[in-house]
């Protein structure tokens, strides 16, 4: 087993570092561009003295440094600020919003495994035919459109125009409303098949449709282009003639022989690419107002709502930097070709 | 024997595969057998639910205090003592019944409704109108600076409360303000387990997303980044009064009426487009031609008492110049700003009042002439026009600003007068114009400034952008001992006597029209955009009340 504790402590240390340097980089920032969050804390039209009374709540009238660390001080007792806005706790507004965007991406990836996997296969096995340039082309156009235009056009295609899907929003709030339907994880698929309300079900899986296919396309073009290229090279190795020339039948030595030497740097690689999915994901949250982390962090960014962006981004690189190490890790176990 | 040799690694490895498959099997069968075992219908309860889409997130759940978006939701949950119709000039009772005034203006008499009961079952009473009202007054945030006027609140008896005030005030427009003004049951204070009405905890209790108000709604879901769900309340008074003209009635109101927010334009018009919402705030100012002309969607334009001006640093020179302001006054193509600009969706603005409002006058608009421009510049010393450039600021991201600015820009150049477009962020904006009661040279000379109401009457624009001790919102610096006297004479007399305060009300603005610290741009019109099978939207809006739709007014087929 490669996976030590030792190295595993080394990349929490390092886990911490990283969040580190990005709370700190970020909180420069959102102090240094020229705003007046008081004017948002007191509301519109707000006499001075409130204005005033803003600033002290906020700590505004004290230097930067101060500042920094009143924000550190808080930030490791779990206490994240509250959102400028709203006046609501920007940590238990995030964690809510988690779900949104975890089922959001969670879907988008299976999409891109499920289909990316055997489309490189397939892909691989016509090297050079009309149909591989065909998927080819598929990987090239997915990696190459903007995301959100993507999630723009088929909104406009398959939501306003042909009206076959629901153009956004999670779930129909009404709909829930009168079935009763309550969350409880978070997750709207798996909350309603809990409480076996089939009703919510269907309408938050049709609803997932077309954002999650957007979200998808990203890790998908990567898994085809991936998948593609191992296989090919993996087909020209000579392990692979002598079991040909074996004579082992041609679907065993795909699925249990080629499969299993592509499939864990396509785990890696996809692990990689979740930070950018993550990214897309935002996007693709603002066209189809997706109540999850991008949709929280693009409206506070709107608003100069800093704790809120603050929060956001913070979170974004911890769940980054975690999922990069699970994903090490994960590799590890797999393949023990990995060293770490 | 061949292929046995070359399975005995792969043997071990396959192992860690069906650890993970059996793992994903099992959480697939538990789900099912979970779902199985609660497997339900749902009831299928036929509601009617309308999705109002909100440009901005809801600031707060506290009555008492907010200043700001949550007024969209507020006058649904909670109920003033009075409701303003400003077409009628008409007060529509809410939960006082009837009020009268002393001749003075200094004692206001309100008889509260007997039938009226807040959401959690406790009577409306004149101990809660004085409860809430004293509350709003000691935490002293957001608009309660209305309520200064009034020195005491006194419980006459059990349905009458009687408002003792330090100068005469019109009570009625301050009691009918879509801030402050909100009446909600004393029973918080046992809720919040707190000690009095000013403890942090009963703010906290409301912004939890709970609701102790009177009004037809009663608020069911609060997340205040993504959606606010209201419920219809089937004990509202208003529902059983006959003849009551702030509804519609209890079978054709929505049963739900949900608050979405989506804090763009664009997005607004294809969720209407795709049914996922039924009423936005909001649609791009292109777009509402081709709603207009789909017989699927219904458009409502009203006047909004939101106006824009552009407030000119009257310290600065040259604009200290009275002729030069007058002359940028003449020379800014107002007809064309509208049409371009904002889409004929405003009126050419006739002085900082705006269309609609009482105190609004219509022959206070500057001709557009050139001639009469120039003519006023080369008066002031300057034939050949200013020698220096002026710099205009403008809120970044907003593009009726920025238009208007551009138009400003390329007119005032026709006379000489070079202008600099800066476009800052608010708060940039505001911070910068602070500095200029200091010290006006360095600041902006021309500020393009939205102002909408607080209080329902013209004191809140002219007070605001005008009087010289209004530091924070008069950015045209103006100081006139006359105006300010006037303009708190008229908001003294509002109440006991109209007609002389409209006259003073006219005379402040005639100053105005003649000093020229501001050019009045437009005032603007609000649009709504519904689905066709709501009804009645055309009431169920009311600028007095920004933003708001009264959803116990629509008519949902």
């Amino acid at each position: 087993m490669p996976v030590t504790y030792e190295y595993v402590i080394k990349r929490l240390f390092l886990l911490v570092l990283v969040v580190l340097g990005v709370l700190v980089i970020t909180f420069i920032l959102t102090r240094v561009i020229p705003a007046r969050p008081e004017l948002l804390w007191a509301g519109p039209h707000a006499p001075l003295e409130a204005i005033k009374r803003a600033r002290e709540e906020l700590h505004l009238d004290k230097p930067i440094h101060v500042q920094l660390a009143y924000y550190l001080r808080d930030f490791f007792t779990g206490n994240w600020g509250v959102s400028w806005r709203t006046k609501q706790p920007v940590f238990q507004d995030i964690l809510s919003a988690l779900p949104a965007t975890l089922e959001l991406v969670i879907i988008g990836f299976a999409i891109a495994v499920i289909a990316g996997i055997p489309l490189g296969f397939y892909s691989a096995l016509r090297l050079g035919s009309i149909k591989d340039d065909v998927v080819r082309s598929i990987a090239v156009i997915g990696a190459s459109m903007p995301i959100f235009w993507v999630a723009l056009i088929l909104q406009l295609v398959f939501g306003i125009w042909l009206k076959v899907l629901p153009a956004g929003k999670r779930v129909d709030t009404a709909l829930a409303i009168v079935t009763g339907f309550r969350s409880i994880t978070g997750f709207y698929l798996l909350d309603s098949l809990i409480q076996g309300n089939m009703i919510v079900f269907i309408d938050a899986l049709k609803r997932l449709v077309l954002p999650a296919i957007t979200v998808s396309l990203y890790p998908l073009s990567l898994t085809i282009r991936m998948v593609r290229s191992l296989a090919v090279e993996v087909l020209n190795e000579n392990f692979v003639r002598f079991l040909e020339v074996n004579g082992i039948n041609r679907r065993t030595l795909i699925y249990r022989y080629v499969l299993r030497s592509v499939i864990s740097p396509v785990i890696a690689s996809l692990g990689l690419s979740f930070g950018y999915t993550l990214i897309g994901a935002f996007m693709v949250e603002l066209v189809y107002v997706w109540p999850g982390i991008g949709y929280y962090a693009g409206m506070a960014l709107l608003s100069y709502d800093y704790p809120a962006v603050l929060g956001s981004i913070v979170f974004v690189a911890l769940f980054y930097s975690a999922i990069n190490l699970v994903v090490d890790l994960v590799h590890a176990w797999i393949d023990p070709r990995v060293k770490l | 024997m061949k292929i046995t040799f070359l399975r005995c690694r792969p043997v071990k490895a396959i192992s860690k595969w069906l650890v993970v498959t059996i793992v994903v099997i099992v959480i697939v069968a538990a789900t099912s057998v979970i779902a199985f075992l609660f497997w339900q219908q749902p009831p299928a309860v036929p509601k009617k639910v309308i999705v109002y889409a909100s440009l901005s997130e809801m600031t707060s759940a506290e009555p008492s205090t907010e200043f700001s978006n949550s007024v969209m939701w507020l006058p649904l949950v909670y109920e003033t003592l009075v409701w303003y119709d400003p077409f009628k000039d008409q007060f529509i009772p809410a939960l006082a019944e009837r009020w009268e005034s002393n001749p003075e203006s200094t004692e206001w008499t309100f008889y509260i409704r007997r039938n009226a009961k807040f959401h959690d079952g406790s009577p409306v009473n004149a101990e809660a109108v004085a409860f809430s009202i004293n509350r709003t007054i000691t935490l002293g945030g957001g608009a309660a600076y209305i309520w200064d006027p009034v020195e005491r609140i006194e419980v006459v008896d059990e349905y009458t409360v009687k408002f003792h005030l330090k100068y005469p005030a019109p009570l009625l427009k301050v009691a009918a303000s879509p801030y402050a003004a909100y009446i909600f049951c004393p029973n918080v204070v046992k809720y919040a387990n707190a000690t009095d009405p000013a403890d942090p905890k009963v703010a906290d209790w409301f912004n939890k997303g709970n609701d102790c108000g009177s009004g037809p709604y009663k608020l069911t879901k609060w997340d205040p980044e993504f959606e606010v769900v209201l419920e219809k309340w089937n004990d509202w008074w208003g529902w059983r009064e006959p003849d009551y003209p702030w509804r519609s009635s209890l079978d054709k109101a929505p049963d739900i009426f949900i608050l979405k927010i989506i804090k763009d334009a664009a997005t607004q018009s294809r969720m209407l487009r795709a049914g996922e919402i039924h009423i936005a705030e909001y649609v791009p100012v292109e777009d509402v031609e081709g709603f207009e002309k789909d017989p699927n969607f219904v458009v409502v334009r009203k006047p909004s008492f939101q106006n824009l001006l552009m407030l000119i640093n009257t310290k600065k020179p040259p604009l200290n110049d009275v002729r030069v302001r007058m002359a940028i006054a003449h020379a800014i193509p107002y007809e064309d700003i509208v049409r371009l600009a904002r889409g004929g969706l405003a009126r050419v603005a006739s002085g900082p009042i705006p269309y609609g409002l009482w105190g609004h006058f219509d022959n206070l608009t500057y001709t557009y002439d050139l001639e009469l421009a120039k003519r006023l510049l080369a008066e002031a010393g300057y034939p050949t026009g200013i020698p220096r450039t002026f710099t205009l600021v403008y809120t970044a991201g907003d593009v009726y600003e920025a238009k208007t600015s551009e138009i400003i820009k390329a007119s005032l150049a026709k006379i000489g007068i070079n202008v600099e477009i800066r476009p800052m962020s608010w708060e940039e904006q505001w911070a910068l114009a602070q500095k200029g009661w200091e010290a006006p040279e360095e600041v902006q000379d021309l500020f393009i400034f939205y102002w909408w109401p607080d209080v329902l009457s013209p004191i809140t624009y002219l007070y605001n952008m005008f009087h010289s001790e209004s530091k924070a919102f008069n950015l045209c610096y103006y100081e006139n001992s006359t105006f300010d006297e006037i303009i708190m004479q008229a908001y003294a007399v509002e109440g006991s006597d109209p007609h002389k305060a409209l006259e003073l009300y006219y005379r402040a603005q005639y100053m105005l029209y003649v000093d020229v610290p501001a050019v009045p741009l437009w005032d603007m019109l609000e649009i709504r955009v519904s689905v066709a099978r709501v009804k009645n939207l055309e009431s169920a809006v009311n600028p007095c009340y920004p933003t708001v739709v009264f959803a116990q007014m629509l008519i949902v087929e």
